[in-house]
């Protein structure tokens, strides 16, 4: 099943800043990844991803450069800046405290209720 | 569907970002689609496929416009202070004459040289800016400051030191000639949209056509004409301001509009009944209120809306500063003018305030409040 539309649009950026860490990419290929690395779990519409792009690239996030590929083909390719690392860490370190205590609250402890 | 082409149709953006963005996302669909294509699917079976998985043209459009139109606080501060600048001279300068005051150091000298500067300030900027290739959010009212500072500066040194009639009468001609100038522009520059061309060829013979039979004709100059005017002008600004700026649909401007008729109406409910100290002491207390409004308007303008909402948005604070103009330039005198004008501020406080509050009640903050 795949995930809720608000979810994913709530965390594309977050994702995006992720897989950006790992390498240089373009659009269509980090599409590819999102969906190879969920499983098809996060499912979007390839052309939604554009905008979360080029806002991490006006807030200084992700840096755009043009490259020609074989065939002559140009594409738009996006690289991971050191500001976007820090928020990349600081968005991680946010989720998984949000995780944690979100698992906490589904599943308490028997010593939570008897404290 | 065509999604290239349906995106190209939907994409509201300044040409040169247009380009771009278009350029990328037919990359993305190019490669998709060749994809498809390789894995033994046929074309037009493709390009439906590769429509498809990009989603709704019309959705990615609007997020784009999102994205690309809104205004940094940066940019929109960079737009609102010089405006708001100018708005301060101005309403210094009127409450030093409104207790009689014209020929003080600070009317002769001071107000005048301060707009001076910050007229060539905005035209050095904006060159620089043009030079480099680019046009940032606050280009349009920095050039309309430059404008109205110049000719607001030669004004107030030409009644400050009481200049002649051949000099009122030379300053009058220039400033007229670039309003022609900019006009005649603005209806080439955008000879291509027909919308547009027209738009800003009815202006320039509007403009053509009054100001000289408003010349011709003995004082005073009829109230129709002196607000026709100051509305050609106006919906100049205003145009080639909806025109540079770019638009998108993030928030309600129709909200804030309510915030901008609200502060607006002190402005307006004066002069008719005021004269001498109590004019000024009138200015003097509007100044800031002036001050606000016009920073607001800017702000608001260039950080939110659709082009409906930014004619919104726009027509409140250009009422809001006609009102005060037609005041000012004792359109007003006439008591009917008078009561339409006083009309108009009291129905903003009894039917739009509490509009306003309503809103404000339900959590839907306007933008510049959140």
């Amino acid at each position: 099943m795949p995930a809720p539309t608000e979810l994913v649009k709530g965390n594309a950026s977050v994702l995006i800043l992720s897989c950006l860490a790992r390498e240089p990419m373009h659009g269509y290929k980090i599409a590819r990844e999102l969906d190879q690395l969920s499983e098809g779990y996060f499912v979007m519409r390839e052309g939604t991803l554009y905008p979360h792009l080029h806002q991490l690239e006006k807030d200084g996030l992700v840096e755009g450069y043009w490259e020609t590929v074989s065939g002559g083909r140009e594409r738009k390719c996006y690289r991971i800046t050191e500001r976007g690392k820090a928020e990349l860490a600081r968005r991680r370190e946010e989720w998984l405290r949000f995780q944690m205590n979100v698992n906490r609250v589904l599943n308490p402890s028997p010593q939570a209720f008897s404290s | 569907m065509d999604f290239m082409k349906e995106i190209e149709r939907k994409l509201d953006l300044p040409a040169a970002e247009k380009s771009q963005v278009l350029r990328e996302l037919r990359s993305h669909y190019e490669e998709l689609r060749d994809k498809l294509i390789a894995s033994g699917m046929d074309a037009a079976q493709a390009e439906q496929e590769a429509a498809r998985r990009l989603g709704d043209p019309e959705d990615v459009a609007a997020r784009l416009r999102t994205v690309h139109c809104r205004a940094t606080w940066k940019s929109a501060l960079l737009a609102a202070f010089p405006f708001a600048g100018l708005v301060l001279i101005r309403a210094v300068w009127r409450a030093t004459v409104g207790i009689g005051v014209t020929d003080g150091w600070l009317q002769v000298t001071l107000l005048p040289l301060v707009a001076v500067c910050l007229g060539l300030l905005m035209i050095s900027g904006s060159v620089r800016e043009l030079a480099l290739g680019r046009r940032p959010i606050w280009l349009a009212t920095w050039l309309a400051t430059a404008y109205l500072a110049l000719r607001d500066a030669s004004r107030i040194a030409l009644i400050a030191n009481a200049g002649s009639h051949q000099l009122m009468h030379t300053r009058s001609v220039l400033f007229y000639g670039i309003e022609i100038l900019v006009l005649g522009a603005a209806t080439w520059a955008f000879r291509k949209s027909p919308k547009w061309r027209n738009f800003y060829l009815v202006l320039t013979l509007l403009d053509l056509g009054i100001k000289p039979f408003m010349n011709s004709i003995h004082d005073p100059t009829p109230v129709v004409l002196l607000i026709t005017q100051e509305l050609v002008i106006s919906s100049a600004i205003m145009g080639l301001a909806l025109k540079l700026f770019a638009w998108h649909p993030y928030g309600n401007v129709a909200q804030p509009s309510l915030f901008l008729w609200v502060l607006s109406t002190p402005t307006s409910l004066h002069t008719r009944w005021l004269d001498g100290t109590g004019y000024a002491v009138y200015y003097a207390v509007c100044a800031l209120l002036m001050v606000i409004l016009a920073g607001v308007t800017v702000l608001i303008f260039a950080r939110a809306c659709t082009p409906q909402r930014k004619l919104v948005v726009l027509s409140a604070g250009l009422l809001a500063f006609q009102q005060t103009d037609w005041l000012a330039s004792g359109a007003c005198a006439s008591s009917s003018i008078a009561a339409v004008v006083c009309g108009m501020a009291l129905l903003v406080w009894v039917v739009l305030i509490p509009m306003f509050l309503q809103r404000l009640r339900r959590g839907r903050r306007p933008e510049f409040a959140r």
